[in-house]
């Protein structure tokens, strides 16, 4: 039990910030994509790549959520099912006893 | 957090180790060696058993397996672990140190720790050592004394009636008061610095004894870095020690073990090579009044106790490697005391070489706390780990820290965390409100992880924590309390606390502080050059002060948590410690191998995690050979499945990056992250 504490625990902290990571880089990727696409000029990129690069959580999720080239149930899944994920973590955490 | 360590020692090599060894095949190819029968583990303060019986002409192991040096001595004289490894007879074993004693004579030997017990072995840290075929029956339990409430009115003076402290002790019956005077101006109480002191070990046995000296700053008991400790009081209920001086021990300055009720006020300890003033396996005392300084382990500390139901009031600190240390003892309170200028302020913390772990239900406030990241204190190695924080806490539950002025510390003010000793202590329930904090070089607050549920914080207005909002997402509600220390409900705390939110950081920079001393970076002062402090307040009324037996004291003592409050600060504090860069939690510039191993162990491992997954998620949102019900379920195992969803992916998914950036990614990193902090660990003398 100790030891799948202190895992289950350490999962729920770095959790977040993996799945955060995971949709920063599938929105730049995305970006990248419909410029090269030619369905986004490279001012709205930029703009979109701040958004996404300088808004905490907000931004990554927010641009998967209205980008029109990520299919709605991939955006669910990815920004729905992180949030779901780290919940999930966090109360089988809450419920071992195994984080502050 | 404060880190045991085991192995070798620095400076013994891989090289110098085999050498040894095939030194020891040669030497046991040329002698008969005598087997060794029997190991006797030497925990904090007690020996693994009672009664160890081998044959004759066999040997016993004796093995330190606590975190303080011990050593084993004969009552008669006949033998010691000391002697048996080439030394002196009161030399001393080092933690995981060996020592194997033949014996060829049959009998029965007791045995005793010269630090942890009288000479006699009647007590404390002594067993037995049966040798051959001899009869040996174990003594029975004692019938317990009769308790001694009050003054006997008999007063032995010390050296007027009796010349030695311990011929006062000795003669005394139990509530006798032993009164002390100034040593005799005379040539055999001469020490080396002009003052005249009693050089000797007063080894008290009797209960309810009041040993007081006349003048606090005159009468002084010198161990004249020769004997183990200055005033001994080994399973003697009741016994108060006032009004005096003890220094220059080579382990403790004032020393309870075994007892129930202690009491010791206006006391001063100086320069004693362990601990200063001291109780141990001890319940219902009570130190007041009094200051220690220049003690490599603490300058106080209460061990293994559960209850313990001690005080700590009105005492100050100073110059020792921690002003506190408090290893598995519950239900303690350090209140309206000074911590300053130690390697680290106040340290409860949970040790599995000793008894009733982990440590619970401390109360520490009204404190002031300041300047404890000393350079110039003397520590003992493992006190390095524990460098630079006001308040330590150390894989133990349930303790409140509240309105103490915490100032100037090169990592934080209060820390709470877990311990690695034998098994691995988290923190839990530990609540932390109200406390004046600044000048912190880390961090004002730090949860340091993996912790458990119920540690928070509240009302100490940080400017920084690790992790970062601590006081917003790990808040303490309004009915926060701590154990025993239930207090009145409080509407303004805010009660919002996620169940995640330590960070691994601060621990991984604690391992630095391990690396650090064993690497041999850590400053190394003699604990005999410490500074003396000034004459310190005596006891009022003198040698006419009412003689009270050490009986009821915690009860007596009517301790009111409500009527504290955070202490002022002293005119001459100045703030002067800045916040240093921290890069996700690892502190840039509190040194090399803090940063090394919060690279390495933290920021590393987790940018490498963090890329796994972004590499799985994006692979997924490219593949168009999935259907929406395998994208989902493999997305759920990327992350739900505690970091082996995402390489799983990689490495079985199919996905549709190139082999040799999945294996790369996956198992050539994790490789050669894993060699770099193998590296580490062993340029760190961490493996």
């Amino acid at each position: 039990m100790g030891a799948l504490q202190v895992v289950i625990g350490l999962y729920a902290t770095v959790l977040p910030f993996a799945v955060l990571a995971a949709w920063i880089a599938v929105a730049l990727w995305d970006l990248s994509s419909r410029v090269k696409g030619a369905e986004l000029g490279r001012g709205a990129a930029v703009g979109w790549s701040l958004v996404v690069l300088v808004v905490p959580v907000v931004g990554a999720a927010g641009y998967l959520l209205v980008s029109p080239s990520v299919p709605r149930w991939l955006a669910a899944t990815y920004v729905g099912g992180g949030v779901l994920a780290w919940l999930a973590v966090l109360g089988v955490t809450a419920g071992m006893g195994a984080a502050g | 957090m404060v880190w045991s360590r085991r192995g070798s020692g620095p400076g013994v090599g891989l090289g110098a180790a085999l050498a040894l060894a095939a030194l020891a095949v040669l030497v046991g190819a040329c002698s008969s060696a005598p087997e060794v029968a029997s190991t006797i583990d030497m925990e904090d303060n007690f020996f693994d058993r009672e009664v160890t019986r081998i044959a004759e002409g066999e040997a016993v192991r004796f093995r330190n397996r606590g975190v303080v040096p011990h050593n084993a001595i004969d009552v008669d004289g006949a033998w010691s672990t000391g002697e048996a490894a080439g030394g002196e007879r009161f030399d001393l074993m080092e933690p995981d140190e060996e020592v194997v004693v033949p014996f060829d004579e049959p009998g029965v030997y007791r045995f005793y720790c010269s630090l942890h017990a009288p000479p006699d072995g009647t007590s404390g840290m002594a067993a037995t050592l049966v040798v051959g075929d001899v009869d040996f029956q174990a003594a029975g339990d004692d019938a317990p004394e009769e308790q001694v409430t009050e003054w006997t009115g008999v007063t032995r003076r010390v050296p007027q009636e009796h010349p030695t402290i311990q011929n006062a002790v000795d003669a005394a019956d139990p509530g006798d008061l032993v009164l002390i005077a100034p040593a005799p101006e005379t040539p055999e109480y001469l020490a080396d610095d002009g003052r005249y002191v009693y050089k000797e070990q007063g080894d008290i046995a009797t209960p309810y004894l009041t040993i007081r000296g006349t003048d606090r700053n005159d009468v002084i008991v010198d161990g004249e870095h020769e004997r183990p400790i200055g005033i001994n009081t080994v399973a003697a209920d009741g016994v108060a020690v006032e009004n005096l001086t003890v220094r220059n021990t080579t382990g403790n300055g004032i020393y309870w073990t075994e007892v129930r009720g202690y009491r010791g006020s206006y006391l001063t300890s100086i320069n004693n090579a362990i601990y200063g003033i001291y109780a141990f396996d001890s319940t219902d005392g009570l130190f007041e009044h009094s200051y220690a300084s220049g003690s490599k382990d603490a300058g106080f500390y209460v061990g293994q106790c559960d209850p313990c139901d001690a005080v700590l009031t009105d005492v100050i600190a100073e110059n020792n490697g921690m002003g506190y240390s408090g290893p598995n003892a519950s239900e303690v309170f350090i209140v309206d005391s000074v911590w300053r200028h130690n390697v680290s302020g106040i340290v409860p913390n949970t040790l599995d070489s000793q008894r009733l772990p982990p440590f619970g239900r401390v109360t520490i406030a009204g404190n002031l706390i300041h300047d404890n990241d000393s350079r110039e204190a003397p520590a003992l190695g493992l006190q390095w780990s524990a460098f630079g924080n006001g308040v330590l806490l150390t894989g133990g539950m349930d303790t409140l820290v509240t309105r103490n002025r915490i100032v100037n510390h090169e990592r934080s003010a209060v820390t709470v965390g877990p311990n690695l000793s034998r098994n691995f202590w988290m923190s839990g329930g530990n609540v932390v409100t109200d406390n004046v904090i600044e000048g912190s070089g880390y961090a004002d607050l730090v949860l340091a992880g993996p912790a458990l549920t119920g540690n928070c914080f509240d009302g100490n207005t940080p400017s920084r924590t690790v992790p970062g909002a601590l006081e917003t997402t790990a808040g303490c509600g309004p009915d926060a309390a701590s154990g025993a220390q239930a207090g009145p409900a409080d509407p303004d705390r805010g009660a919002f606390r996620l169940p995640s939110r330590y960070h691994l950081a601060p621990t991984l920079s604690f391992v630095g502080l391990v690396a650090e001393s064993e690497f041999g970076v850590q400053p190394v002062n003699d604990h005999r050059d410490t500074p003396h402090p000034p004459d310190q307040p005596p006891l009022p009324g003198g040698v006419d002060a009412p003689v009270v037996p050490a009986v009821d004291v915690f009860a007596g003592f009517g301790l009111d948590l409500d009527d504290i409050e955070v202490p002022d600060a002293p005119a001459e504090l100045v703030v002067d410690r800045g916040s240093v860069p921290l890069v996700g939690g690892v502190p840039l510039g509190l040194g090399g191998f803090s940063l090394l191993f919060g690279v390495l162990g933290w920021l590393a491992p987790f940018a490498l995690f963090a890329s796994w997954v972004a590499l799985a998620l994006l692979d997924l949102a490219r593949r168009d050979d999935l259907g929406v019900g395998a994208t989902v379920a493999w997305t759920a195992g990327v992350l739900v499945i505690p970091f082996l969803g995402a390489p799983a992916y990689l490495l079985a998914g199919g996905a549709s990056l190139p082999r040799w950036l999945r294996w790369m990614s996956v198992v050539g990193a994790t490789l050669v992250l894993g060699l770099l902090l193998g590296m580490a660990a062993v340029l760190g003398g961490l493996l």
